[in-house]
């Protein structure tokens, strides 16, 4: 059979294997093609292999490389055109590329034969599996030791800018815990895909690249799979995000929490992007080509909204949260994190204390699928800016704003606030020192005035090519460092759905700043708890608008992860049943009081179990010349556990409520069946009044 | 988080003012805006996302890039007075009325805008529809039926969204998709409130 096998192109060789099948279906194939008898051109003889036997860790993926010889002595790489296998899947899987995967749950000793075959011949390989490597921060990569999110030494008060530093020391110990995953288990969130949804990713960047998936990123500006950002140059904002869930542990710069997660983005956040609802889903998992976000595990979210008025949730983008937990992750869930905010002390005449933005403000905080998160600093409390709300559900590390005293003084900004020379976050930041950080440290509006942003020379040289920045802050910083903490959990142990990683990051959470005494107001008739401590519910579930159940553990999480059992059962919702508002003059609520009116909901129980999840209010108000800023919000439940949804003396604008949706992580494990007590209090003097109108409640749970 | 000094400076500003303060529901911008909406001329009202809405005939949006403030924004197609930012988005008032349809000047597109009656919050029109599908294959045939391109259909939503043209009216495009009977219900999509990062 005349194979005209012209060239030695891989694509050269996929028409050579489509003439032999073609050949062999009309019966005139033999010999198995592969052109070993070709007449007009030299044929193949045999294909090699590299490395041929290799032992790689659980975690490690190996290159592969075949190479054909052909009859002339030629030599062709066809390492994207042969055909591979492997003989045994539940312990290493091989790509089309000849890239083999260790499988996420397969054992140290295990091995596989790895096959590629061109034109009828085979050669192979065999990968043993070993140990997860162990490593600790300290030794990591040349950052890490810097990365005080990581590890807090209480010492490294350089915080990677080690020249003319002023920054304040942290607090040893106010970190991830994160240490002794690396040293114990050498967990590094291999065979998690993680989908950055934000403003880009620069997807070539030197401690990224190893961990981006290929084609698996989407653009929404231009439709291609690189969406590096090339709008905005002075930072990119998913880059840095990016940094912190994946920087790679491989020599360079620092590591992200999850070292070796595999990382997609999707930038619905680009100024080129016109946010519509079909981005929006496309880029969280309700979408399975073009882009495919569906293969995605945990989506990161650091974006809100900014809101200070009464709007609904879009129900198309609801459905698809709904979806996405329900249906991937092969049905066990993706999980959605969610940053809540850096809004405590903006928007309003800030009251001590009380947050002006509220996580419940922004509708997908709302929703049981998101997991939100506050910001915690390095002394391991409540970051200057971090939005307050019981929408919240654990907190992290985000740094407050890491600036440099003396580049301060330098470039003559400020002055500012002490905190702003506290520890901001080490990560990627745009390559090189024409574009990011670099540029932006420069300006006296922006900031944030490092020597280290600068590169060169500065800060000892530690970031010469301006390739990292140590400024990134804010939830959008806490929110990936849970992000890499949830796939270090699903590393420990695949088979968690996304309410029990819920579960688990509820348990293991560790409680912050325990004396935190809340916020009492003095109303007309007496004193007002306008904000809580910390309370412990009847499920003994300690939880605190701050902080939702307190700092993410990620040793104590995949430590309980390895061994933990689910007792979620099916996740179920009461729907919204209808409070009993009180008639006329009684549904007033009263000016400047504590008594304010107060609506009993009695709720059947949730699921088979009865045991509540979450909580969502409606509650809608006319008014007289109101203000929805006086109004606090609380729920009350049949246990007694008290929760404030919204505070007083919040920046919530507009005359009246309409029924936006709040929700309280507070009741978590309690029982939710009986009565309810939703209480509406006007904190403020003066303004006019407002009247409930409608209350209703709806439980999720099991 | 991008705005970190808009946030100190806040701070700064506010630390004087910790004691209880006027409330704010007086306050001079909002009473301004307030007027300033009014005055602005009005047209066809909707309902999406369970919000009514009016059209401002008089009112753009266009988005900037981050190099460009928003007077640069608004130069590239053909300047106005900026009423406020949106993320990206400089929604500002406009030489001329135009319809609730996209128009595309010097390579930048502009867009409708309208107003939320009960909030006084402004939207701005991608000039995208959304529909609710009786039977999610039908969303080709919908797309061509009126006209618009299929920009994604969800099966597993049982919605699709739609691209009006530029220039093609797109409230009056979702009404005729909301009558078409293949589709449960369609509406306008308004961004109101623009997500930003963190």
């Amino acid at each position: 059979m005349g194979m005209g096998l012209q060239k030695y192109t891989e694509t050269g060789l996929f028409a050579l294997m489509a003439s032999a099948l073609l050949l062999s279906a009309c019966g005139g194939g033999g010999g198995g093609g592969g052109g070993t008898g070709s007449a007009s051109g030299p044929s193949l003889v045999s294909i090699n292999m590299a490395p041929k036997n290799v032992t790689t860790a659980l975690n490690a993926r190996v290159q592969l490389a075949a190479s054909a010889t052909y009859s002339d002595n030629s030599v062709v790489d066809i390492t994207k055109s042969a055909s591979w296998s492997t003989n045994n899947a539940s312990a290493v899987t091989v790509s089309a590329t000849g890239l083999a995967s260790p499988v996420v749950g397969a054992a140290a000793g295990q091995s596989a034969v790895i096959s590629a075959t061109a034109g009828g011949i085979s050669a192979s390989a065999v990968i043993s599996l070993s140990a997860l490597p162990t490593f600790t921060v300290a030794t990591a990569d040349p950052l890490s030791a810097q990365q005080w999110h990581l590890q807090n030494t209480g010492v490294n008060n350089g915080y990677a800018d080690t020249t003319g530093t002023s920054n304040a020391a942290g607090t040893a110990g106010s970190d991830l815990n994160v240490n002794s995953v690396y040293s114990t288990y050498g967990y590094t969130g291999y065979g998690v895909t993680v989908g950055v949804v934000d403003t880009g990713m620069e997807i070539g960047h030197e401690d990224l690249k190893a961990n981006v998936v290929p084609n698996g990123s989407w653009n929404f500006a231009n439709n291609t799979t690189d969406p590096t950002n090339t709008i905005s140059t002075t930072g990119d904002h998913g880059t840095m995000v990016s940094g912190l869930i994946g920087m790679a542990r491989n020599g360079i710069g620092g590591i992200g929490v999850a070292s070796n997660a595999q990382l997609e983005g999707f930038n619905f956040l680009s100024p080129a992007v016109t946010q519509t609802a079909a981005i929006e889903i496309m880029s969280l998992g309700g979408s399975a080509a073009n882009p495919n976000s569906s293969n995605v595990f945990v989506f990161n979210q650091s974006f809100g909204t900014g809101n200070t008025v009464d709007f609904p949730m879009d129900p198309t983008v609801e459905a698809q949260y709904a979806s996405g937990a329900s249906t991937l992750r092969g049905g066990k869930g993706a999980l959605y994190v969610k940053a809540a905010g850096n809004g405590f002390l903006n928007m309003c005449t800030n009251y001590p204390g009380i947050s002006c933005q509220n996580a419940n403000f922004d509708p997908s905080d709302t929703l049981p699928y998101n997991i939100v998160v506050g910001a915690l600093n390095a002394k391991g409390v409540k970051t200057d800016y971090s939005t307050a709300g019981s929408a919240i559900w654990t907190s992290a590390p985000g740094g407050e704003f890491g600036m440099n005293l003396a580049a301060v003084n330098q470039i003559g900004a400020g002055p500012f606030i002490a905190t702003a020379y506290d520890p901001a976050m080490v990560t990627t930041d745009q390559s090189g020192c024409l574009v990011g950080e670099s540029v932006s440290t420069q300006n006296v509006t922006t900031g944030p005035f490092s020597f280290f942003n600068l590169g060169g020379a500065n800060a000892g040289g530690a970031n010469t090519n301006c390739n990292y920045t140590n400024g990134m802050n804010g939830t959008s910083s806490a929110t990936p460092n849970t992000v890499g903490t949830i796939a270090l959990i699903l590393e420990a142990k695949p088979a968690l759905t996304w309410r029990d990683v819920k579960d688990i990051l509820a348990k293991s959470a560790q409680q912050v700043d325990a004396a935190n005494p809340g916020v009492t107001i003095t109303l007309g008739n007496g004193p007002y708890v306008a904000e809580m401590p910390w309370i412990t519910n009847a499920a003994g579930f300690k939880f605190h608008n701050w902080y939702g159940f307190g700092a993410v553990n990620a040793s104590a999480a995949v430590t309980m992860a390895k061994t933990y059992v689910s007792a979620m059962g099916t996740f179920a919702n009461t729907g919204w049943i209808a409070g009993t508002v009180p008639a006329g003059a009684a549904a007033t609520v009263p000016d400047n009081s504590t008594v304010g009116v107060s609506v009993p909901v009695t709720m059947p129980k949730v699921g088979t179990s009865g045991v509540v999840e979450a909580v969502q209010i409606q509650v809608t108000t006319s008014a007289t010349g109101g203000w929805t800023g006086d109004l606090g919000i609380e729920v009350i439940s049949p246990s007694g556990t008290r929760s404030i949804l919204k505070n007083t003396h919040d920046a919530f604008a507009g005359n009246n409520l309409n029924g936006m949706v709040l929700e309280s992580n507070a009741f978590y494990g309690e029982t939710g069946t009986g009565t309810w007590t939703v209480k509406v209090v006007d904190g403020w003097a003066g303004s006019g009044l407002q009247t409930v109108t409608a209350v209703s409640m709806r439980v999720y749970g099991h | 988080m991008k705005l970190r000094l808009t946030g100190l400076s806040l701070l700064l500003a506010a630390v004087p003012l910790l004691a209880q303060a006027a409330d704010p529901s007086a306050t001079a911008p909002a009473t301004q805006r307030t007027a300033m909406l009014q005055a602005l001329p009005r047209g066809a009202a909707f309902t999406a996302n369970s919000q009514q809405y009016q059209m401002l005939p008089s009112v753009r949006a266009v988005a900037s890039t981050p190099q460009e403030s928003p007077q640069q924004a608004l130069a590239q197609v053909g300047g106005g007075k900026v009423i406020e930012t949106k993320g990206a988005y400089v929604v500002y008032t406009a030489t001329q009325q135009g319809p609730a349809a996209l128009s595309v000047v010097s390579g930048r597109t502009s867009f409708p805008t309208v107003v939320n009656i009960r909030t006084n919050g402004i939207g701005i029109l991608p000039g995208t529809i959304r529909a609710r599908l009786k039977d999610p294959s039908s969303a080709e045939a919908v797309a061509s039926a009126h006209g618009l391109q299929l920009v994604r259909n969800f099966p597993h939503l049982q919605t699709a969204f739609y691209q009006a043209a530029s220039g093609q009216d797109v409230v009056a495009a979702a009404a005729a998709v909301a009558a078409d009977p293949r589709v449960v219900s369609a509406e306008p999509e308004v961004l109101e409130h623009v997500k930003v990062p963190y």
